[in-house]
């Protein structure tokens, strides 16, 4: 709007521009620019006066000065200097400009250029100067128009009646003259009007008091050039005095005389025929004439030369009509100066009616004809100014109607007077701003407001164009509207640039609501204007509603007070603003928006409006919170990951790094950053690290590598270090990232696993044990090196199906191809034992556990272990046929719990050999193979099996194939042969042996290996019971004698743990130990044998420490010798294997 | 004691199952813990945490019947196990009736042992 503004100010046929209180130029428009040559903005210390003429300068200062002090609008006439030096004259209006706070600050200055003129006049007032030369004449004064409407009434004439010009417009004859006199002045009117004489008569006027007072009227009419009567000019002059003077002549002539010599006009008298008798003294004095110069037609002398004529010619027809004389003249003062006089004469007449004297007076009316040749001058004046100024003027009456209209005005349009008034009809006005226009009219005329308003006008080519018609009220004193004076200005140009304004400006208020923002306007105070469609479909609210945003919870609590800071903080600086903030929807939920807020200044830089835009950025906002969630998730993953991590610029420099780093060296970032040089990469990683650190750096290739760093307390430890580069959008690299992951364990494992291996492969060669991987679906064979070898395959070779089945002993490819269809079908651990069949024809007992699996993927895989069990095999089968010679054994000496007691020797160390096997396997097949234990558990199986290979060797050497032959048999010499056998043994285990061996001891009947086997059991045992005594107490008595049944016995005596009486016949049960690793047999075969040779075996505690265990024999007698028949057969075999 | 590793505990005076058999035990998954006879196991605080006794019944000392029995006598009969290297049928079902879960002959199978201890938990 400020624009537009500007743009009319420029476009103004004006001077136009601001002064501020200290007098200097704020703003000029372009024509003064223009007109002056000079440039407000570029000078800023330009006055208004610098334009005036030194001569006009004070006055000028001074006038500006009072029109300032009065604060009202006021005119100047003044001459401005132009660029080029040439001074115009200017008619200057000055207006106060009021300021925000009511004080006036500037005035405004607009000048019409009149100097085309001459003379400065202010065309909206062109009657001011004459209103105050009529006010200050002192008689009463009235202006009428030809038609009898008053028109204008001087202050005295205002005075007299008490009444203002408004009331005295509708002023009527009757209102104010005498009854007496009314038909006289209205006739005396009615005449001069219809002949366009002066009148005069005299009649009583009613004052304001309601008193009458005697008056001389005198009606002039005002003529133009052409003659024409314009205006009447009435005075009104108070004879009410004379009128009392006169009545009293008749009666005080002297007095008379002396009242007309004091009165203040100069009066005289003649004779009937005119010839003057009597001057007073006043006329005397102005002529400077005495009487007797003056008197009788000597007066005439004194006047004017061109008045003589018309005066005398008045003069002789009212001395011949006997009619008042009022006429006017020009008579010289005693000086030579002519001045311009009313001459009044009236017939004094007798009762009969006759003329018996005139009586006159000379008014001395100078001023007043000056004023009114003024007058006329200047309403010619106007009249041709308003002719020739570019505008189109009019003047209308009181009632709006026009009652003049300028040249220019009437050939524009192409009209006369009579058709311009008749615009109402005649098209003058535009059909579509025709009742507005009325009404318009009709309100202002209504109002008395000034008025302004645009029309379309039809000019006298018959096109419309848009002007402005500006009208304003003159009033009279009393405030009366008198006339309207309007000027119509040809604002076409500026009209249709404005409609395309608009139209630009609908269209964008168009785009304003059709774009997805919403777009609010403030005025410069912040108080709401407008708010598009958007914004109010947003908050679901009308504009009457909204407005009051800042307070009906539209902005989110939280954020309104920042809001109204940012709001209230632009306002007053003119910056623009710019925030977030939630706004909440008409569904009640709050959003974010960014809300930027634009001031739209005018010219004068005034910020005349703001546009605020909000922008929905909820999704934005949203996508920062999570970003600002996930950068706080992120820095806590940064600092408590469990890795370190680095960051390097793009030179290698380090630039930071999380809290791991620091705590692992316990060294700000600034050392850690000399890791190059300050020792704490490992000496031995250094070149490397740095080798594939800068390497990296050079080629923006990510790096990978490991290293070794020193931890705080000087420990080394393993770290993979890999790294990536962060690129710009230009791809530019401006940041490494470097994570540091501690390995030092999975070093540690990774040697531990290498050495795992290792062990692995030693323990499947020690626990002969190979391990295979069967990928089921495919049929793909993996064989551990130990199992090529249990197979005797080439080390390396690719392991088939038929390669197996190529070394598979006949007889068991029916069950492994049942094994195999088993874990096909998806049976799970398979176990079972099959045989080999090496090249060189050699069977091999091997045993496979096996586990299936399922990958992820779906694929089968059976990973199993297989292990060589054939020496196991063989010691079982050398089990076997030791129970077969057992059975033999058994069936010469009827010991049925031999048998038991063989199996107790032997199925414990199996049982050993068979669980450690179990076991073995199951580490082996385990994911990831147990080593040490499968080691462990390999190492007892081979010790228990050698266990059980020692029962076998003792067993065989008891009973060995041969014949048991009974014979003669010395007993303490096989006592002598079964110590010397064992006397080391003893030695070793600290035992004092002593023996008491009878001589010429008779012979027993015995099988002397059984019976040394017996004697050495005993010995072993009573040994062993002492292993846990202390070594001087160790005592072993062997004892020989025939005793007083004459049988021969046998006697071992220890000092060992002995036993409790109740327990004398339960160490003899086979399975009765008090050993750890006891075969628990010994007493138990022992007596066996010693019962075969019909002898009897048996044990006591002996009165001290130990046990005496002692056996008794038959003495040899020739005929018993027999022997036993070895059975060997498979069925004492089964049954034997079913007893135990 | 957790359900998952119950603890198995073996009483045998011969060195090599009380080597051999709780490695086995522990690779079935189990805990297992051994004693060289039973009156170190009624010593131990083992026979409140066990949920199964392997039990030889041959030892020196304390029989494994015998401590068996004696657990019954305390109320702190376990489902036992008894393992043996003597096959005697007669013995087995005197045990068998007394309460055992089973009675194994050394050497006895891998599956054998599995199926006699998932037997005892599950009483």
């Amino acid at each position: 709007m400020g624009i537009e503004l500007g743009c009319v100010l420029d476009s103004l046929p004006h001077l136009v521009w601001t002064v501020a209180t200290n007098g200097k130029i704020e703003y000029a428009n372009r024509v003064w620019k223009e007109y002056t040559g000079l440039d407000p903005t570029t000078s800023t210390d330009l006055r208004w006066e610098c334009l005036l003429d030194e001569a006009d300068l004070s006055s000028a200062v001074e006038r500006f000065r009072t029109i300032r002090d009065s604060s009202e609008p006021g005119n100047m006439d003044v001459s401005f200097r132009r660029f080029d030096g040439e001074r115009r004259r200017f008619l200057v209006h000055w207006t106060p400009l009021a300021g925000r706070d009511d004080r006036e600050l500037r005035w405004c200055g607009t000048a019409t250029d009149i100097d085309d003129f001459r003379v400065a006049v202010d065309d909206q007032h062109p009657e001011l100067d004459f209103q105050l030369v009529v006010d200050s004449i002192p008689v009463q004064v009235a202006v009428t128009s030809p038609s009898g409407e008053v028109e204008g009434l001087n202050q005295p004439t205002l005075s007299y009646f008490g009444m203002s010009l408004a009331d005295l417009k509708q002023w009527k004859a009757s209102d104010v003259v005498h009854p007496d006199d009314l038909d006289r002045t209205i006739e005396a009117q009615l005449a001069a009007h219809a002949n366009g004489n002066l009148y005069n008569v005299e009649s009583r006027h009613r004052r304001f008091d309601g008193a009458y007072r005697w008056h001389n009227v005198l009606g002039l009419p005002l003529r133009n050039k052409s003659g024409e009567i314009q205006r009447w000019l009435h005075l009104i002059i108070d004879v009410e005095e004379r009128k009392r003077a006169e009545e009293k002549l008749s009666s005080r002539q002297s007095d008379l005389l002396n009242i007309i010599n004091a009165l203040p006009t100069t009066a005289w008298s003649t004779r009937p025929d005119g010839y003057c008798d009597f001057l007073s003294d006043r006329w005397l004095d102005y002529a400077g004439l005495t009487f007797e110069e003056a008197e009788g037609w000597g007066w005439a002398k004194i006047i004017h030369p061109s008045d003589i004529e018309p005066l005398t010619q008045v003069w002789s027809t009212c001395l011949a009509t006997g009619n008042p004389v009022d006429v006017e003249a020009r008579m010289r003062d005693r000086d030579g100066n002519y001045r311009w006089f009313l001459f009044r004469a009236n017939p004094l007449r007798d009762e009969n009616g006759a003329i018996v004297k005139w009586y006159g007076t000379n008014i001395d009316i100078d001023d007043r004809r000056r004023a009114e040749e003024e007058l006329i001058n200047r309403e010619r004046e106007a009249r041709s100014i308003l002719n020739r100024i570019p505008a189109l003027v009019a003047t209308l009456d009181a009632n709006g109607e026009n009652s003049g209209l300028n040249e220019q005005f009437l050939e524009y349009f192409g009209l006369s007077e009579a058709e311009a008034k008749n615009w109402r009809k005649n098209g003058l006005v535009h059909p579509d701003d025709l009742s507005n226009v009325m009404s318009i009219v009709e309100q202002s005329g209504a109002t008395g407001q000034p008025s302004m308003f645009e029309c379309r006008l039809r000019g006298a080519d018959g096109t419309y164009r848009w002007f402005q018609r500006k009208s304003l009220p003159y009033r009279d004193d009393s405030g009366q509207i008198v006339k309207w004076y309007s000027v119509s200005t040809d604002i076409h140009e500026r009209r249709m640039a404005e409609e395309r304004l608009r139209e630009s400006e609908r269209q964008l208020r168009l785009v304003v609501n059709t774009i997805p923002g919403l777009i609010v306007t403030f005025g410069p105070d912040g108080a709401t204007e407008s708010a598009n469609e958007q914004t109010l479909k947003y908050v679901g609210q009308n504009f009457d509603e909204f407005r009051n945003w800042a307070t009906n919870g539209i902005v989110h609590p939280d954020d309104l007070t920042a809001a109204l800071v940012c709001f209230e903080r632009s306002l007053a600086s003119g910056e623009p603003y710019d925030f977030e903030t939630r706004l909440r929807g008409h569904d009640g939920v709050y959003r974010w928006f960014q809300i930027r807020g634009y001031p739209a200044r005018d010219v004068g830089s005034n910020i005349v409006r703001w546009y605020g835009l909000m922008i929905d950025i909820n999704d934005r906002k949203r996508a920062e919170d999570s970003l600002a969630r996930n950068e706080r998730e992120l820095s806590l993953i940064v600092h408590n990951m469990a890795g370190m991590i680095a960051i390097f610029k793009s030179d290698a420099q380090l630039d930071g790094c999380n809290q791991q780093l620091l705590d692992y060296f316990q060294m700000p970032l600034e050392e850690i950053a000399n890791w190059a040089t300050n020792g704490i990469t490992h000496p031995d990683d250094l070149q490397f690290c740095i080798d594939s650190f800068m390497g990296s750096i050079a080629s923006g290739e990510p790096y990978d590598f490991e290293t070794r760093f020193r931890r705080f307390d000087g420990v080394y430890r393993w770290f993979q270090i890999r790294g990536h580069p962060v690129r710009d959008e230009s791809g530019r690299i401006f940041r490494w990232y470097g994570l540091l992951t501690d390995i030092d364990d999975r070093k540690h494992a990774e040697d531990e696993l290498r050495r795992s291996q290792t062990f692995l492969a030693t323990g499947q060669r020690i626990s002969q044990t190979g391990i295979f991987s069967w990928l089921v679906d495919t049929d793909e064979l993996h064989f551990s090196d130990e199992l090529n070898r249990i197979f005797e395959f080439e080390e390396g070779c690719v392991v088939t199906f038929e390669k197996i089945l190529d070394r598979v002993h006949q007889d068991d490819l029916p069950m492994l191809a049942e094994k195999m269809a088993l874990v096909r079908e998806g049976f799970d651990n398979p176990e079972y034992e099959i045989r080999l069949k090496t090249q060189d024809g050699r069977i091999k007992y091997v045993r496979v556990i096996g586990q299936v699996m399922k990958h992820a993927d779906g694929r089968k895989e059976c990973l199993g272990a297989i292990q060589e069990v054939t020496d196991m095999r063989l010691a079982e089968e050398a089990r076997d046929k030791l129970r077969s010679e057992l059975a033999r054994l058994t069936g010469i000496l009827g010991l049925g719990q031999m048998a038991a007691s063989i199996a107790h020797e032997v199925n414990q160390p199996l049982a050993g050999i068979i669980t450690n096997a179990s076991t073995c396997l199951r580490m082996l097949a385990a994911d990831p193979p147990n080593i040490e234990v499968a080691l462990e558990t390999a190492r007892r199986t081979i010790r228990d099996g050698n266990r059980a290979a020692d029962v076998i060797t003792r067993l065989r050497a008891l009973f060995s194939k041969r014949s048991v032959t009974f014979e003669a048999i010395d007993l303490s010499a096989a006592v002598r042969e079964v110590i010397a056998l064992s006397a080391s043994e003893l030695q070793r285990n600290g035992v004092f042996l002593r023996t008491d061996l009878a001589r010429n001891l008779p012979p027993v009947a015995g099988d002397r290996v059984q019976l040394q086997q017996v004697i050495l059991n005993l010995i072993r045992n009573a040994a062993d019971a002492m292993s846990g005594i202390v070594i001087t107490s160790r005592r072993l008595v062997i004892t020989t004698s025939l005793d007083e049944d004459n049988l021969v016995r046998l006697s071992v005596q220890d000092t060992g743990i002995g036993f409790h009486p109740n327990e004398a016949d339960r160490i003899f049960e086979p399975f009765y130990t008090t050993k750890n690793d006891g075969m628990g047999m010994g007493l138990s075969v022992s007596r066996s044998i010693i019962e075969s040779h019909n002898g009897r075996l048996w044990g006591k505690p002996n009165e001290g420490p130990g046990v005496t265990v002692s056996f008794t024999l038959p003495k040899y007698l020739e005929e018993e010798n027999f022997e036993v028949i070895n059975h060997d057969s498979d069925r004492s075999n089964a049954d034997l294997a079913a007893r135990i | 004691m957790t359900k998952s590793h119950p603890l198995v505990s073996v009483v045998d005076d011969d060195e090599s199952v009380r080597e051999s058999l709780p490695d086995l035990l522990r690779a079935l998954g189990y805990k297992a813990e051994a004693f060289t006879s039973g009156e170190e196991f009624l010593a131990s605080d083992a026979p409140i945490r066990t949920q199964c006794l392997i039990l030889d019944i041959a030892m020196p000392g304390m029989t494994g019947p015998e401590l068996h029995s004696e657990l019954v006598r305390r109320g702190q009969s376990l489902p036992t196990i008894f393992i043996t290297a003597i096959r005697d049928e007669v013995a087995r079902n005197r045990l068998m009736e007394k309460g055992a879960v089973d009675c194994l002959y050394k050497p006895f199978s891998e599956a054998a042992l599995q199926q006699a201890i998932r037997t005892a938990l599950e009483t």
